[in-house]
């Protein structure tokens, strides 16, 4: 976990945005963190840029989370993704597991940011 | 006067705690039905409580099936969890899996809603106290119904003099039929401060 | 754990007439009173310490678990309703019957810690009464809802007629909202063809009994319509009857197509008049009631005298036309109390309803006149008609209706052998008549006058009108009965046609002619043939036609001497037999002829295929062309058309001089008619030939 990495967090509300870049931030310095408030402007920003880790979050008010996950999986084939959302029934989870993309729980807390990044190795 | 009351922030905050909590009372309620509950994004809006604004809050809405639950501690008003129209009577039918050729609840069926209330109530309420880490309790809920105008006074003549409304506007779908819920919470003056106060204090964490 | 030293507040948790029991964060049972314990079946120790999920098995322990967590963690009031959560806790009341439970959780506080109090509910009995009431309330919605979406319209009402019920159809249907309606008197409402019966329904009514019927009603616009009612008492279970319920279908449409399906069942579409088999209905529901009735009954069988003559002219149209006027005079005839009946093609009757046959009989006499002085207009042709009627009164000697039918048909039978255009009145006690009835009596005639050689033979002269030819004469066959009178083959052929005898008069005449021919044999110079009728059937008679050659042979006549006439339409029926008839017969020298040339529409494109020698102009053509110029342009077309074919042409019908002179002038070459010289015994011929010459 030496080199600079790049984390983009997809989710409508800054709260949750605030919560994980603090997060992230404290224990790596170094990385970049990019926030995206909807979907159109995560689905844009996996365009041009090349991130390595992407927390997304379901419920938004223009797209869901996993309508645009396959789109973020083509043209991220390398980041690693996590869905982080309040949407806790199992159907969901079932759903996120099918695009083999790692599930957490609302709200969030530091151990579930740390393993997700963790999870990564 | 909404910007007055609560800052962007402050709802944002608010909404993403609603937003969870309806997730964790989807997740109960689905296992209850054993089907899917979809959910929409809530809307947050305070006001000031007047005649109006709770006439306005409840909409057009010919008949209403409401479900009051106090609360007391850090926080203390009232919540109440209102069904547009026949939404109440739709989501116990389905959830009781009956044909809705009447409109009249039943007393079972209004204990079934008054159940369901109470797991939405208290799922967005856990949630608060969980993640803003204050002390609040709940009184059993009580079901109400009647024309806007009924529940409007009691509301009114409950929540004491110049309380605050804030008002939470959810759907959530089950598999056939959708149903409109709104959360609505009068808060005296000094209760919505405490909130206010509570949830920058939480901001102040991660800022 | 709680105090257990016995305070007052724990004897008054002990007689709570519902359960309670106290749950720490851990899940584990703090306390329970006595009713919980009782119906869980639990001794006072048994459950204290316990993990609440290790006591009872749950259906959903995550809903159980939640809301512990939810009360002990942050003070959160739940309900379990009984019907999401049917009986959380396995209890049982006294009677060991399972309790229905509805479950408080709340959050106490006591020593600084949360616990969890649950207060359980008996609400068995509500949940069952709720059930119930449900239940009915279901289903009285779905009887509502059937009343409101029903196609008929329903209305109760009380002992005194008043509606104190409708449905939204039963508004519909009479154009009244229902707050006029309600307290109507039922029968009063909006009915045209009424109740009459209204007293009559209500005694069925008050009886217990149920009334249908369709009655005629008018809805507030003025519009009729036709509704089925079926009315029928509710009665209480001690047998009283307090209401009654009347159901209305409105049949409007249905009757109307019911009425059209009867209507084209019982009436003849042509004329518009009932046909037979309503005719004959009529006839027998009038034969039925004859001697209740004071009035007279008179059934005519109507036949229009010239009707083949002038179908066969203008054709199925003309003919159509021609019957529809008919029909339309008769009806214009009559009122409309009496029936009128096109029992099929040409043939039509009449039932008259009459205080005395007299004046019956003068009304039919009266037709016939309107029938004479009327004229079919067909194109640029104009007929006179003449109508032959037979009548009979219906009487107590009647038996059946076909009985009544046969006798004016029999009578007007008659009417028609006295030449038509009269009335002949069906008289039982006529004994001729009687036996003239049928044809079998003409088919026993007929074979009693073969075996008894009892028909003789009679010859019409034939007389050339352009200068250069000789006479010929058409051999008409007659019966003589046992009293010595000439009977008209117009009596007997057809039956004998029916009867297929007609071949064997055929024989009776071929036979008895050429041997008359060969018995005057030296007399013959003057006349140049004998015109011998041939039916139909004989034309496919191999047999027959053996014998004519051996016959004509075994005499020594000369083939030439002897002519047959046939009918265009007897030829046309099996051209191909005809033909090859026709043809051995030509080929061995005898000549043939076509009779009533022009009849048939078809005539000029059959005369190519059929090689004949002679073509008789039909009668009709000839009797009228001084005034008609049609039926003169006729008989030139024919007689020119003859005369392309290489054949020789004769005038039928031919009543006066001045008609024999036209045809000569239009170049006609024979000529045969009453005007010409009538039938005569045949022997007769010989003697008339000079008066001619």
């Amino acid at each position: 976990m030496s080199s600079i990495k790049h984390f983009l967090i997809v989710d409508d509300s800054r709260l949750t945005r605030m919560i994980i870049a603090k997060i992230v931030s404290e224990h790596y310095q170094q990385w970049q963190i990019s926030h995206a408030h909807d979907a159109q402007s995560a689905v844009e920003m996996v365009k041009s840029q090349s991130f390595d880790f992407i927390s997304l979050d379901h419920n938004m008010p223009d797209v869901t989370g996993l309508t645009i996950l396959p789109d973020i999986q083509h043209h991220q084939p390398n980041a690693h993704i996590g869905v982080f959302t309040a949407n806790i029934q199992r159907v969901m989870r079932q759903r996120v597991a099918s695009h083999g993309v790692s599930f957490y729980p609302k709200p969030i807390n530091e151990a579930m940011v740390l393993r997700f990044i963790g999870e990564a190795n | 006067m909404n910007q007055a009351l609560l800052s962007d922030e402050h709802n944002d905050t608010l909404c993403e705690l609603f937003n969870i909590g309806m997730g964790r009372a989807a997740n109960s309620l689905s296992e209850m039905v054993h089907e899917e509950v979809i959910l929409s994004v809530p809307q947050l809006n305070t006001v000031k409580a007047s005649p109006t604004s709770l006439a306005l809050s409840l909409g057009q809405s010919r008949y209403l099936h409401a479900i009051e639950q106090c609360f007391s501690g850090d926080l203390s008003g009232q919540a109440y969890l209102v069904f547009d129209d026949f939404s109440g009577v739709d989501l116990v039918r389905q959830l009781l899996g009956e044909s809705a050729m009447c409109q009249d609840l039943g007393e079972l069926e209004q204990e079934t809603l008054t159940e369901v209330a109470n797991i939405i109530l208290n799922a967005c309420f856990c949630c608060i106290a969980e993640v803003l880490e204050c002390d609040i309790e709940s009184d059993v809920p009580l079901l109400l119904k009647g024309t806007p105008n009924e529940l409007f006074h009691l509301q009114f003549s409950n929540a004491g003099l110049a309380p605050y409304l804030l008002t939470v506007s959810m759907t959530f779908q089950l598999p056939s039929k959708s149903i409109k819920g709104q959360v609505s919470i009068l808060m005296a003056t000094e209760s919505l401060q405490k909130l206010i106060k509570e949830l920058e204090r939480f901001s102040l964490i991660y800022t | 754990m709680l105090d257990k030293e016995q305070t007052l507040s724990d004897i008054v948790l002990n007689n709570a007439q519902c359960g309670l029991l106290i749950i720490d964060s851990d899940y584990l049972v703090v306390d329970s009173n006595s009713w919980f314990l009782n119906a869980a079946g639990l001794s006072p120790d048994g459950c204290l310490g316990e993990k609440i999920f290790t006591l009872f098995a749950f259906e959903q322990p995550k809903t159980l678990k939640r809301v512990i967590d939810q009360a002990c963690q942050y003070g959160m009031a739940s309900v379990l309703s009984s019907s999401l959560h049917p009986r959380l806790f396995p209890l049982k009341n006294r009677h060991h019957q399972p309790i229905e439970q509805l479950c408080f959780v709340t959050s106490i506080k006591y020593s600084g810690r949360r616990f969890c109090l649950i207060q359980v509910q008996d609400v068995t009995d509500p949940t069952a009464r709720e059930k119930k009431l449900r239940h009915i309330t279901t289903q009285l919605d779905k009887c509502s809802l059937a009343l409101k979406y029903s196609p008929s319209s329903v209305a109760i009402f009380n002992s005194d007629g008043l509606i104190e019920f409708i449905n939204p159809k039963f508004s519909e249907m009479t154009g009244l909202s229902e707050s006029k309606i309600l307290n109507m008197n039922y029968f009063s409402l909006t009915c045209i063809s009424s109740y009459q019966l209204e007293t009559e329904v209500w005694a069925l009514l008050r009886d217990g009994q149920e009334w249908v019927g369709e009655c005629l009603k008018r809805n507030i616009n003025g519009q009729e319509y036709w509704t089925q009612d079926h009315i029928y008492p509710i009665q209480s279970h001690d047998g009283t009857i307090s209401h009654y319920v009347a159901v209305q279908n409105d049949i409007t449409q249905l009757r109307n197509i019911t009425h059209e399906i009867s209507f084209k069942s019982t009436h003849d579409s042509l004329t518009g008049l009932i046909n037979r088999q309503e005719f004959e209905r009529v006839v027998t529901a009038t034969v039925a009631q004859a001697e209740l009735a004071t009035s007279n009954y008179l059934v005519c069988f109507l036949n229009i005298d010239k009707f083949k003559l002038i179908n066969d002219t203008c054709g199925h149209a003309g003919g159509d036309e021609l019957l529809y006027q008919f029909a339309t005079i008769c009806q214009s005839h009559f009122d409309k109390s009496h029936v009128i009946a096109r029992l099929g093609g040409d043939e039509f009757a009449t039932l008259i309803t009459s205080d005395d046959s007299e004046s019956a009989i003068r009304r039919m006499e009266a037709l016939i006149d309107t029938i004479a002085s009327f004229r079919f207009r067909w194109g640029e042709s104009v007929f006179s008609l003449g109508v032959s009627i037979g009548l009979t009164i219906i009487d107590e000697t009647i038996k059946n209706t076909d009985d009544v039918i046969k006798q004016a048909e029999s009578a007007c039978d008659i009417a028609k052998d006295f030449g038509g255009n009269r009335l002949h009145i069906y008289q039982a006690d006529d004994k001729d008549l009687i036996q003239r009835q049928g044809d079998t009596y003409w088919a026993a005639k007929v074979n009693q006058a073969l075996e008894a050689d009892s028909f003789v033979l009679f010859a019409q002269p034939i007389i050339p009108l352009q200068q250069q030819d000789k006479i010929s004469f058409e051999v008409l066959v007659r019966l003589k009965d046992q009293s010595g009178q000439v009977i008209a083959p117009g009596l007997f052929l057809p039956a004998a046609e029916r009867f297929n005898l007609s071949h064997k008069i055929d024989k009776w005449v071929i036979d008895h002619t050429l041997d008359w021919l060969a018995n005057h044999e030296h007399e013959l110079s003057e006349i140049d043939h004998l015109a011998i009728n041939l039916s139909g059937l004989s034309l496919n008679n191999h047999v027959l036609l053996a014998h004519i050659i051996q016959a004509i042979e075994a005499r020594k006549i000369e083939p030439s001497k002897i002519s047959f006439e046939i009918t265009e339409t007897a030829a046309i029926a099996n051209l191909e037999q005809a033909q090859q008839f026709i043809d051995v017969l030509r080929c061995y020298g005898c000549k043939f002829s076509l009779d009533d040339f022009g009849s048939g529409l078809s005539s000029f494109a059959y005369l190519k295929n059929l090689k004949v020698d002679i073509l008789k102009i039909d009668g009709m053509f000839v009797k009228d062309i001084l005034n008609d110029v049609i039926d003169e342009a006729m008989v030139r077309s024919i007689n020119d058309i003859g005369h392309v074919c290489g054949m020789k042409t004769i005038a039928e019908f031919v009543e006066n001089a001045q008609v024999k002179q036209r045809l000569t002038e239009i170049g006609v070459d024979f000529g045969q008619g009453y005007g010409l010289g009538k039938p005569m015994p045949i022997d007769d011929i010989l003697l008339s030939k000079l008066d001619v010459a």
